[in-house]
């Protein structure tokens, strides 16, 4: 369904000094940088696939998503969406696709939301019944269907996305893109448009790529990450092999019928304690010394109960996005 | 019938501009009675000035009713072939509003277009108030006959065909430029001056009648207010259409131009 090969993209920045001084140069002489925001990237989407792209601010993510919807032109490389080259926009591409974003409006600012579905049925073509059936069933899961007439500046941002998201979906999109798309939203919103999304995938199979700052969304949604740090990819696989692949180590957990040895101290081989509080002590063991680190624990402490969880998936992305190139 | 397809949402843009711009009636008998009311008040005091200065009944073939009528029409032929001229493509570009046209499958100058047509719409709306209100108040021998008026709004719904494609190529120019306004403001005197809505063209020296004819200027605004006042013979009417046609082809070959090479560029802010 997206197929990309070395895609790359560059964009010309305008350098400008602090201060007047360098406003007065700017009008004579203007000096220009070249930053490259993409540096030859290449990546497979199959239907059904929600791919996670994960990566700091200014990595690339909303470029590449913005490549692949057809808003940007690329510097080289290829990329077939469906089998359309996106930044042609042919109209059949453009009406199997559909992109959200958390941070802009697309729907009219003025209109209530139902004018704006009007608008996009005739854009779309949508045949009266299908258009019916998709925006009850769409404003019933989302539980928008009193807003509609609402004009969407009047909206809470919550609301407004959620209308965003119908808007995106109303025609069934093949292809599916959200940047976003929780962003701002409490966490009621963001479990229910989590809900909904899987339930929009079960059904309708788009492949669909999703870029998102809360690992929360990452992990309700991706079963794939690629995780991308200055323009390059530097993990594109299962998200559950990010942790066995990178996760050093697991984390014990034992919950104390008494007061804890604060002299204990784990061979170094074993781990290290990191935290001892009244009622609960916290390790930090290697993964594969965690049966004998476990057993020595149990004898030494007053354990009324014992947890191995793994390390916090987000600390591992954010030291992965850190570290040198994997 | 693919084209009628491709256009389906047509009517339907007209029909959600038309509705906003009655649902902001303030703005809508603002812009209306002030910007009429404006230019009507000052035509009316400056000529009157002048007419008594000269102790003339015609001046360059005009009466004093003749005149006023002539800037009422030169003023509303100004408004409905300009349309929506309020920068909608530069902030569109500029504040990445662009991507949505982008993303939909429709064409981003079409659905301009539309808008522009509603504009054009309204303008001819509140110009058949404004005629129904000068017939009661200064009546005159300048009646419009219901030929002339429909011949008038048809030459401009044309007129406004080619502005737009002037306007779209001045306005896309945000593609690499963040003010473009100062482009914008530049056409509009442009067409005021040199199309004749400010100074009737018969009061040009014939050189200066001669270079403006060179330019798109008058056709856009003298000549459409020419076609209101039933000035305007079959034949000069046919010899200025082809003319419009020639610099209508023109604008939109620059405009699809501008704007292929203009979203190379785009960057799609704000996302």
């Amino acid at each position: 369904m997206i197929e990309v090969s070395d895609l790359r993209k560059s964009f010309k920045v305008h350098k400008k000094e602090a201060g007047l001084k360098g406003s007065l140069k700017g009008l004579i002489k203007r000096q220009w940088e070249e930053k490259h925001a993409l540096k030859g990237v290449s990546l497979k989407v199959e239907a059904g696939e929600i791919v996670g792209l994960v990566g700091a601010n200014g990595a690339g993510k909303t470029t590449l998503v913005k490549l692949l919807a057809g808003i940007v032109h690329p510097s080289s490389g290829t990329a077939k969406v469906l089998g359309y080259s996106p930044w042609e926009r042919d109209n059949n591409f453009r009406r199997q696709i559909a992109l959200i974003m958390g941070q802009k409006a697309q729907l009219w600012w003025d209109l209530p939301a139902a004018d704006c579905f009007l608008l996009l049925q005739e854009i779309y073509r949508l045949p009266e019944a299908q258009f019916r059936s998709s925006l009850d069933k769409l404003t019933n899961a989302l539980g928008v269907g009193k807003q509609l007439n609402t004009p969407i500046r009047r909206l809470s941002l919550g609301e407004r996305m959620k209308m965003e998201l119908v808007a995106a979906l109303l025609h069934q999109p093949k292809v599916v893109f959200l940047d976003e798309p929780t962003i701002g939203l409490d966490l009621n919103a963001q479990r229910s448009m989590r809900e909904f999304l899987l339930e929009y995938r079960r059904e309708h199979r788009p492949a669909m790529i999703l870029t998102s700052h809360y690992m929360e969304d990452i992990e309700a949604l991706c079963e794939r990450i690629v995780i991308i740090r200055e323009g390059e990819f530097v993990y594109d696989g299962a998200l559950s092999r990010v942790l066995e692949k990178f996760a050093g180590h697991k984390v014990l957990t034992a919950k104390l019928s008494s007061e804890g040895d604060k002299a204990f101290a784990l061979p170094g081989i074993l781990g290290e304690m990191v935290s001892l509080n009244p009622g609960e002590a916290k390790f930090k063991i290697p993964r594969a010394k965690v049966p004998e680190a476990a057993g020595l624990i149990l004898k030494s402490f007053p354990v009324a109960d014992l947890s191995i969880e793994e390390e916090d998936i987000s600390d591992i992305i954010s030291k992965l996005l850190l570290e040198s190139r994997v | 019938m693919k084209l009628v397809q491709n256009y389906r949402w047509v009517p339907h843009v007209l029909s959600i501009e038309l509705k906003k711009a009655f649902s902001y009636r303030v703005a809508f008998w603002v812009q209306f009675l002030l910007g009429t009311g404006t230019d009507l008040s000052v035509a009316y005091f400056l000529w009157r000035a002048i007419f008594e200065n000269q102790h003339a009944t015609t001046m360059q073939g005009f009466t004093f009713h003749g005149i006023l009528y002539y800037y009422l029409f030169a003023s509303f032929a100004g408004k409905i072939t300009r349309g929506a001229d309020r920068g909608y493509l530069a902030q569109d570009i500029y504040d990445g509003s662009l991507t949505r046209y982008l993303l939909y499958p429709l064409s981003f100058l079409g659905f301009k277009f539309a808008t522009h047509l509603t504009q054009q719409l309204l303008g001819v709306f509140q110009l058949l108030i404004a005629l129904a209100f000068l017939a009661i108040a200064i009546g005159g021998n300048h009646a419009v006959s219901p030929a002339s008026f429909a011949a008038g709004c048809f030459t401009c719904l044309l007129t406004g065909y080619l502005h737009f494609n002037i306007m779209s190529c001045l306005e896309m120019v945000a593609f690499w430029q963040d003010v473009v306004w100062n482009l914008v403001v530049m056409l509009r005197f442009s067409m005021s001056f040199l199309g004749g809505a400010l100074i009737p063209l018969a009061f040009f020296p014939a050189w200066g009648q001669h270079l403006v004819s060179l330019t798109p200027f008058p056709i856009l605004v003298a000549f459409p207010a020419r076609v209101f006042l039933g000035e305007v013979t079959l034949h000069e009417w046919v010899i200025n259409v082809a003319l419009l046609g020639f610099w209508s082809v023109v604008f939109t070959f620059l405009a699809r131009e501008v704007w292929l090479r203009g979203t190379r560029q785009y960057s799609g802010v704000g996302i």
